[in-house]
């Protein structure tokens, strides 16, 4: 019976300790919980008593808090702060920019019987009311808002928030469907990246692993259609001045991101902007096209600008 | 008092203990528990548990490295030994703390000389 407790005693030292440590980098977490079993193991078979072990570590608290600091403090790095900042305005300015571009695509201006006349044939239209389209303006606005404000939270709370804001717009673009929900992309896509940098269990090595993963979707995302526009020219398909801009541009972002070259990542995202921008000119189904590759090349170029190590030069 | 006096020696343990754990490794490859006992009978940490956070920032700052070994009962053993970049911030503590122990006993040494 006594020795029962007593492994309670281990037990539960051991599982309030591991508790402790939950918003720790995993491999730290197991690291440390593992050397302390390992003292206690070691501990028995120099025949002190688990009671005398336990005292003898100090609280879990005590043993958990370097830890528990470091996390915070890199949490509340300046480069961290200074992510989750610029993720902040991006947020709002992505939604603001999505809430005025998905106006531009619809029928405000057929019912308020103004505007040209050919746009308004070619605009994607959902035959909404006024009020509605003000109504979504203002929702666009609120979503943003509701996803830039855990940029400015603490730590741990901003995780679990900037979550929940994430899935509440991956949840606003599966019901809005292909039409509206895809304005509502870059809110999105905003909001997993805050959830990301708001996540302080991801330690240096995995945020650098991650990068790498995501320099290589990136590259390749990007290099990809190069084969199309080639075998289009070979073949005669495409012709003009068009395809050559694009292979050239295709071709210095993917090889660019891919080598991690800070100008291709700029060029990446600034070419981002620029196609979202084109999508309010066409109103066909060609803004789909802009506004997703837009989108796209936008959100990669920031991810690169924003997480990957810079290159060492003269080191 | 004895308060105060737990206050002051806790305070100046936290700046030594990583000098310590390096120069207790200087001497033997250590385990965990050898190192905590070690350091404890000598009064130079509170908590044993605490070590191992110690430990582990030690090894990514590379001034310690680990490896297993057999232990007692068929367990492996986590060996601590201490890195060539570990003796060099050995070498740089020893020579700060010297001056430092000079600097304090002359001045505490001073006060305490003008009683007599």
């Amino acid at each position: 019976m006594a020795r029962v407790t007593k492994d309670q005693n281990v037990e539960d030292y051991l599982r309030s300790l591991d508790r402790l440590l939950r918003n720790v980098p995993v491999e730290a977490r197991h690291g440390l919980v593992e050397d302390i079993a390992e003292h206690i193991d070691e501990g028995r078979e120099r025949g002190r008593t688990e009671s005398e072990i336990i005292a003898a570590l100090g609280s879990p608290e005590s043993v958990a808090a370097p830890y528990l600091d470091e996390v915070l403090r890199e949490g509340n790095a300046p480069r961290m702060r200074r992510i989750r900042r610029m993720l902040g305005i991006v947020a709002l300015v992505t939604g603001l920019f999505a809430a005025i571009v998905s106006r531009s695509s619809d029928s405000t201006v057929v019912n308020m019987g103004f505007g040209p006349a050919d746009a308004q044939g070619l605009s994607i239209n959902y035959g909404y009311s006024d009020v509605f389209a003000a109504t979504q303006l203002l929702v666009f606005i609120a979503l943003a808002l509701m996803v830039a404000t855990s940029a400015v939270m603490k730590p741990v709370i901003a995780r679990k928030y900037s979550i929940a804001a994430a899935l509440i717009m991956t949840f606003v673009v599966l019901i809005c469907g292909t039409g509206l929900g895809m304005f509502f992309v870059p809110s999105m896509i905003t909001a997993w990246m805050l959830a990301g940098a708001n996540n302080l269990k991801l330690s240096h090595l995995s945020r650098t692993k991650r990068s790498r993963r995501i320099q290589i979707i990136g590259g390749v995302t990007m290099l990809l259609p190069v084969l199309l526009i080639i075998s289009g020219v070979i073949t005669g398909a495409v012709d003009g001045a068009g395809p050559y801009i694009y292979l050239v541009v295709a071709l210095i972002c993917g090889i660019g991101f891919l080598l991690n070259l800070r100008v291709a990542l700029w060029a990446t995202c600034l070419i981002g902007v620029a196609l979202s921008v084109l999508s309010i000119i066409d109103q066909g189904m060609l803004m789909a096209a802009f506004w997703l590759a837009g989108i796209a090349y936008f959100y990669f170029g920031l991810y690169g600008l924003l997480w990957f190590e810079k290159r060492a030069l003269a080191q | 008092m004895l308060e105060q006096r737990e206050k002051i020696a806790t305070n100046i343990r936290k700046g030594v203990l990583e000098y310590c754990v390096l120069g207790s490794l200087a001497n033997d490859d250590k385990y965990g528990l050898e190192l905590a006992e070690e350091l404890t009978k000598r009064h130079l940490t509170a908590g044993e548990g605490s070590l191992y956070p110690l430990l582990a920032r030690m090894k990514t700052a590379g001034l310690v490295e680990t490896r297993w070994e057999e232990g007692g009962a068929g367990r492996k053993r986590k060996y601590y030994s201490i890195t060539e970049r570990g003796r060099l911030m050995l070498k740089e503590f020893r020579s700060v703390w010297a001056e430092i122990t000079t600097q304090v006993d002359e001045l505490l040494g001073g006060q305490h000389g003008q009683g007599h």
